[in-house]
């Protein structure tokens, strides 16, 4: 069942994404998937626990490999905005301010889907296995009244 | 579909819901995401600059303010945006995809990803068949990055050790470059992917005998700026 799970979760995140970044995400999803079920802790953890693990990974792909270079424009907007900038020329054509605003929004919009189901965007990268299984252990014990920006770790996306 | 610790049919439903809505856009966008990489480890550079209090000015932003990034290889330096951040009079230049030659023979070149140079450190040269080409004389390269959006992986480690040689080759002894007021970032390898276990032991390896960075996680981990602390920096390469 926790399989099914996940695999309608890559699925449904892979549909519409493209066909390369679509076969990355999965590729990178099981290599990860094989580290993380090769940890010391992890057979000992509650399938649950296993398969929240799981999704958290599912997520933490999706997000680096979709949601993040989506923001590092963004971030990089924000940094010439103030000093004139209006739109940035790549190779592959023109990104206005308008353009921009939408892979904001497309950023956004994910943070505030993770929100509705209590995972904070910022939890989702991946260090080590260890470290991954750790603090996603942890994610699971907070409820929606615990869950605030200030108690997360490393960088927003 | 139940579980303790997640609600899971919001979490598909949303999900549905936002890939819909964004189809479009991921579509459009998929071809861009390497450039995207790119761009936010230059960003990132630059970022690690302004939180070293250095003030940033872009030079050569096109008609209606476009900045023009330079992706590739290929085109002239004046053609493209890049950016001079000054601190106490002390100006440097970052730019995107500039040659360089080799320390060794000036007959060779190779193109970093990222440069940081010093004033007006690019030039545009003519070939001996009139073309023209931008290029970094090596007294003027002060630091370099090259980016790679993939996991690590020991030929790719090893082969920047060979470009750190041909480049900046002062980087490979490692006690010239030791202190605590640095503010560029030695020589740096920049990787989106994670490091296999082999790869980790052959990275702690080479910054343990080179003055050079190999930054790997980056969109797993932290930014170049937010662990810049961790990283290895030095003054100013020519006169330390």
């Amino acid at each position: 069942m926790a399989e099914d799970f996940i695999k309608e979760l890559l699925d449904t995140l892979t549909y519409g994404v493209g066909k390369a970044p679509g076969t990355k995400i999965r590729i990178q999803f099981y290599y990860y998937k094989g580290i993380i079920e090769s940890a010391k802790s992890y057979p000992s953890l509650n399938a649950e626990l296993q398969e929240y693990i799981m999704i958290c990974l599912v997520l933490t792909v999706f997000n680096v490999i979709i949601i993040r270079p989506l923001s590092g424009v963004n971030r990089f907007y924000k940094l010439t905005k103030p000093l004139g900038v209006q739109s940035i020329s790549i190779r592959s054509g023109n990104l206005s301010s308008i353009d921009i605003q939408k892979l904001r929004n497309t950023v956004t919009n994910f943070e505030n889907v993770l929100r509705q189901v209590n995972i904070s965007h910022k939890r989702l990268y991946f260090s080590s296995p260890e470290d991954f299984i750790k603090r996603m252990e942890y994610a699971s014990t907070l409820n929606n009244d615990m869950w605030s920006d200030n108690d997360d770790e490393g960088e927003g996306i | 579909m139940s579980s303790p610790y997640i609600d899971k049919n919001t979490l598909i439903k949303k999900i549905k819901d936002f890939i819909n809505i964004h189809k479009t856009l991921f579509l459009d966008n998929q071809s861009r995401m390497s450039d995207y990489f790119e761009m936010s480890v230059y960003n990132d550079v630059v970022q690690s600059y302004k939180n070293n209090g250095y003030k940033i000015k872009i030079k050569n932003l096109s008609k209606g303010n476009v900045f023009r990034y330079k992706l590739s290889p290929s085109g002239l330096a004046e053609n493209f945006s890049y950016f001079i951040l000054n601190k106490n009079n002390n100006d440097v230049e970052v730019h995107h995809n500039i040659s360089t030659s080799s320390f060794h023979d000036e007959n060779l070149s190779y193109t970093p990803d990222i440069s940081v140079t010093s004033l007006d450190g690019v030039n545009t040269r003519k070939r001996n068949n009139g073309t023209r080409y931008s290029f970094i004389e090596k007294s003027n390269l002060i630091t370099f990055f090259e980016v790679k959006n993939r996991n690590s992986y020991a030929e790719l480690l090893f082969s920047f050790i060979g470009l750190v040689n041909e480049i900046t080759p002062e980087f490979l002894e490692n006690h010239l470059y030791q202190s605590d007021n640095g503010e560029h970032c030695a020589p740096s390898l920049v990787l989106s992917g994670v490091s296999s276990h082999q790869a980790d032991i052959i990275k702690e390896s080479l910054e343990k005998r080179y003055y050079i960075n190999i930054i790997t996680d980056l969109y797993y981990g932290q930014s170049i700026a937010d662990r810049i602390s961790s990283l290895k920096l030095f003054e100013h390469r020519k006169n330390t």
